[in-house]
């Protein structure tokens, strides 16, 4: 697939494998709200349980892991849409449920506005400024 | 001056909301940038008051920032802005100021209404 909406940075897939040798299987949930909004929550597959309310935004392929699957949930999405996102990871305070948290990293989303490419590619209408 | 925010997470995630922000369009008017109050608050993670300009579709007006970012919008009458206040996700707290007493009065008699309408999300000013 030429364009992805979802990437890593090299030092976030460094962190996804050495997570995985704990946890196996991990996936992405964007929160949005409150407590820990606006943030990528990491979690072991099955812990967190989507719906039919959420979508699958990526599966982020990183060499020598299991796909891993990012989703948000889908009336988010539809401010989010015309975003790219790269899942990068910072020093973090060390709380949150998200499974990075204790080794004191924290995921963060870098966004840029989608190429003209990429928004044709999605199959979206460029948005046309108020 | 504003305070430290919690910690560098925090005050990263922030800094990333101004950035999309400015990538959506949004014209920003004061402050934007991570301040160093210099001294021994040197590289503390302190943010200056930072306020943008826009539309409620963008990002930075639809999300929780947790930060020390506001983000304004205009609205040509009263329908207008509890459209504008109502079209949320995440609905919180809301108020209105205004200098008219009729529109506060409006305002406090038909506000249950749109509660009861939209099941909780009011918006936020």
């Amino acid at each position: 697939m030429p364009y992805a909406r979802v990437e890593v940075t090299g030092d976030a897939a460094e962190m996804l494998r050495h997570l995985s040798t704990t946890y196996g299987r991990l996936m992405f949930h964007q929160s949005g709200g409150c407590c820990d909004g606006s943030s990528p929550m990491c979690f072991p597959v099955g812990m967190f349980i989507t719906s039919s309310a959420d979508i699958l935004l990526q599966t982020i392929e990183i060499e020598g892991l299991d796909p891993i699957e990012f989703y948000m949930s889908a009336s988010q999405f539809e401010y989010w849409k015309y975003t790219h996102l790269t899942i990068d990871i910072v020093p973090g305070r060390g709380s949150g449920f998200s499974i990075e948290a204790p080794e004191g990293k924290r995921f963060l989303i870098r966004s840029r506005m989608l190429t003209d490419e990429e928004i044709e590619y999605f199959g979206l209408f460029k948005k046309v400024p108020l | 001056m504003i305070g430290a925010q919690s910690s560098n997470d925090q005050l990263e995630k922030i800094l990333s909301y101004i950035d999309i922000g400015k990538q959506e369009g949004a014209k920003l008017l004061i402050g934007g940038e991570r301040s160093d109050l210099g001294g021994e608050l040197s590289g503390g993670f302190y943010m200056q008051p930072t306020v943008f300009e826009g539309n409620n579709s963008m990002r930075i007006f639809q999300e929780e920032i947790f930060g020390s970012v506001l983000s304004l919008t205009s609205f040509k009458d009263y329908d207008e802005a509890i459209d504008i206040a109502n079209d949320t996700l995440y609905g919180l707290g809301a108020g209105v100021w205004s200098r008219s007493a009729d529109t506060l009065d409006h305002y406090q008699q038909t506000k249950n209404l749109l509660v009861s309408y939209a099941e909780g999300p009011m918006g936020f000013f």
